[in-house]
């Protein structure tokens, strides 16, 4: 993996957490009541879950495999 | 209907002997409405892959649809829960003081007014359509002696309820 890949994968995971962030930030400040906090709790164990997943999802993609089938398709085994 | 009942509720800026009365939160078919919209979504990967699984270069790929779906289900998950929160923080909190109406727009912008309960003027409610008629919400407008003059919060639930709850605020504290 390059550098310049790896900032992208930086900038748009930072950015996951920003609105993960945000949208806990704004739960917890401003939620009246314990709903908020509960519905903030299962949202973040359900991001945590998924974002992981993704990037697990992310590190297996054979993308040498994928390029070589892309330049040229028709010879596929 | 539990939210018309008393609560504890706590909020940002509650003075120290001011009681919550009532949180009143929009209908719950406008959250359910943008919800369905988003888990309709949520079944275009699941189509996707029934569609490709059986061609030859899916092994191929498949590491790349795992990854772009699980993508895809991240956004339309934390897309919920963005809804979920201008749902929930859209809010209208009755004390035993004043109405604050709290009308969240976004992530950082929000809006909120207050009226003392002695400079409420009147009280209307609107309820337009079958469907509104037959769901029970509509809006309510508070006329005020304040600087702004009229206070809106539409799509409430039960609003004739919600009216006759702050009048009744109103003159218990006039007495």
């Amino acid at each position: 993996m390059n550098i310049s890949s790896l900032i992208l994968i930086i900038l748009i995971v930072g950015a996951f957490l920003w609105y993960i962030f945000s949208i806990v930030y704004h739960f917890v400040r401003f939620g009246i009541g314990k709903e908020p906090k509960i519905i903030v709790l299962v949202f973040f164990i359900g991001s945590f879950l998924l974002l992981a997943t993704t990037i697990i999802f992310f590190t297996q993609i054979d993308w040498k495999a994928i390029s070589e089938f892309l330049l040229n398709p028709f010879q596929l085994k | 209907m539990s939210i018309f009942t008393s609560s504890k509720n706590s909020f940002e800026g509650q003075l120290p002997d001011e009681k919550t009365i009532l949180v009143v939160r929009k209908h719950p078919v406008v959250i359910y409405s943008s919800i369905f919209i988003i888990l309709l979504l949520m079944i275009i990967p699941i189509v996707v892959y029934f569609l490709i699984r059986s061609n030859d270069w899916y092994s191929i790929f498949s590491s790349l649809y795992w990854f772009l779906a699980t993508l895809i289900f991240l956004i339309l998950w934390i897309l919920v829960f963005y809804q979920i929160m201008i749902y929930a923080l859209t809010t209208m909190v009755i004390t035993n003081k004043r109405v604050i109406i709290n009308n969240q727009i976004g992530f950082f912008t929000h809006e909120s007014v207050e009226t003392e309960l002695d400079k409420i003027q009147d009280i209307s409610t609107t309820v337009t359509g079958a469907g509104a008629t037959f769901l029970n919400l509509g809006d309510i407008e508070i006329q005020t002696a304040s600087a702004k003059a009229k206070l809106y919060f539409n799509q409430v639930p039960n609003p004739q309820e919600i009216r006759k709850i702050i009048l009744s605020l109103k003159e218990k504290q006039n007495n």
